[in-house]
């Protein structure tokens, strides 16, 4: 599979916007702020086009990782510079932004349970418009909280379509407050080998 | 770092590689993926794989992504550059292969990693390479650059120090 | 005054939900932050009421509600889960959790859920 073919890129970007959506809904309600979002493109990409998908591959993003469980295997991903999910975390506790300058336990917290609820509500908007066999029990792991190279994160995630796949899809999506513009976080959907072509048939019938 | 910061540096993405000449260097990141640093000392020449598997099953289309294709076709782009047989002169130094964050116990993407290592170890035994050096495991991202004026390898960590291996 | 156990892998949503419990009138008899131990600490301290959270590591919400409810017939459980699907809300339910609570929660919400419960287990005052 090296592209989408147009009617299946185009389903499969209509319900990833879904669940776009339904994460910058929880975001809005969690943070008491009107959130909207950007979807970025959903292709098929070569690996080192896929590598810069954060930004520059060297620079250094702290992220919160999962898994998914249920029907579809994959990644999710939180990820930010320190700068922007230290405001998150100042947002949460109901601090003037600037006050954390660095991930305590309970900053590091703040940031594991957004990305815990953003994750939730995305699988939840998939699940309520995929098939019970993709969508049932269909969840994120526990986050883990974790400093890395962008490029490195990005190689990580990939990995379970890059075994079977030449070239690989990474759904991204972008927020921000309406009014105080971009929050620099980005939610990454990778889902996996198996996973991406289960969903391209549940939507459009075999590849 | 080496002493020559303004020195030419190639980097190498995901499943390519690259092959140059002292005073150049050449560098890439890795994850789960191991690179192969390739070093002819005499004539100061090295190369970098950055190999994401261990077995291309006999797809040739993207010979950098695969331990058994990568290596050999860095091999033959340094026997290119020395112009002439590079069997007895190479070393080896690999870095890489970490284990994916965890993401659910069945996930196989999360061995890919130790699969990469005993590929690229076994591959290069076979071809009487031997490896000076090893920085391996564990869960993190990691920059590596290859200085092939002196072969020596620099390992930095997200947010760490520099080592030499 | 009524005892809560609150369990729920993320420190912060802990605080969060012991915010909003004292507020509704409730003392928090302790927190676990993953099912394994809320099974243990419920055992050890018997609550008047637990809120279960799904996704933990260890063992999730659902094996702990379920030993709980084994153990105790009588544990009331409220999951308050990020996890809004129809078969986690179902299970939950045939597992006899007595609330399911999406988060992120209202927490005007919260507070007169914690309330009510707190009144309907109060023993009658004019008997």
């Amino acid at each position: 599979m090296n592209t989408l073919g147009e009617d299946r890129g185009r389903m499969l970007r209509t319900i990833l916007a879904m669940g776009s959506e339904g994460a910058s809904r929880a975001l809005s309600r969690w943070l008491g702020m009107d959130v909207r979002l950007t979807l970025g493109e959903v292709e098929l990409v070569d690996l080192a086009t896929a590598a810069g998908a954060l930004g520059p591959p060297e620079s250094l993003v702290a992220a919160c990782a999962m898994g998914l469980t249920g029907g579809l295997g994959g990644a999710m991903l939180l990820c930010f510079e320190d700068r922007d999910g230290l405001a998150l975390a100042d947002l949460l506790l109901r601090r003037p932004v600037g006050t954390a300058t660095e991930w305590g336990e309970v900053e590091r917290s703040a940031a594991m349970e957004t990305a815990n609820i953003v994750a939730c509500a995305y699988l939840n908007a998939l699940a309520a418009h995929l098939p019970t066999g993709e969508g049932a029990g269909l969840a994120p792991t526990p986050p883990t909280f974790l400093h890395e190279f962008a490029g490195c994160l990005i190689e990580f995630a990939v990995m379970g379509q890059a075994a079977e796949l030449d070239r690989v899809l990474l759904a991204g999506t972008t927020f921000e407050v309406v009014g105080s513009g971009d929050l620099g976080w980005t939610l990454l959907f990778v889902p996996d080998a198996p996973a991406l072509a289960s969903l391209s048939a549940a939507l459009g019938g075999p590849a | 770092m080496p002493n020559d910061p303004a020195a030419p540096e190639v980097t190498v993405a995901i499943g390519r590689w690259a092959v140059v000449a002292a005073p150049a260097r050449v560098r890439t990141l890795l994850g789960s993926c191991v690179g192969v640093a390739l070093h002819d000392r005499a004539a100061r020449v090295g190369g970098l794989a950055h190999v994401v598997l261990p077995d291309s099953r006999g797809d040739l289309d993207q010979p950098g992504k695969y331990a058994d294709t990568a290596i050999p076709a860095l091999i033959a782009d340094i026997e290119r550059v020395i112009r002439g047989k590079a069997s007895g002169r190479l070393v080896a130094k690999l870095a890489g292969g970490a284990s994916m964050f965890a993401t659910g116990a069945e996930n196989p993407a999360r061995n890919i990693g130790r699969l990469n290592q005993d590929a690229v170890e076994a591959i290069l035994a076979a071809l009487r390479i031997p490896i000076l050096a090893r920085d391996l495991g564990g869960e993190g991202g990691r920059n590596m650059t290859l200085d092939p004026a002196t072969g020596k390898v620099w390992i930095r960590s997200p947010g760490g120090q520099g080592r030499e291996i | 005054m009524k005892r809560l156990l609150i369990v729920d892998d993320a420190l912060f949503m802990r605080r969060l939900i012991a915010g909003v419990a004292m507020e509704a009138g409730w003392e928090v008899a302790g927190e676990a932050a993953d099912g394994a131990r809320a099974v243990a600490m419920h055992a050890e301290l018997r609550p008047d009421l637990t809120t279960m959270d799904l996704v933990m590591p260890v063992m999730g919400g659902l094996e702990a509600l379920a030993r709980i409810r084994e153990a105790d017939p009588d544990a009331r459980v409220v999951v308050i889960t990020a996890v809004d699907q129809k078969q986690s809300v179902l299970d939950a339910i045939r597992l006899g959790a007595v609330d399911f609570i999406v988060k992120p929660f209202d927490r005007d919400r919260v507070v007169s859920l914690l309330r009510k419960a707190a009144e309907r287990e109060e023993p009658p005052t004019d008997g």
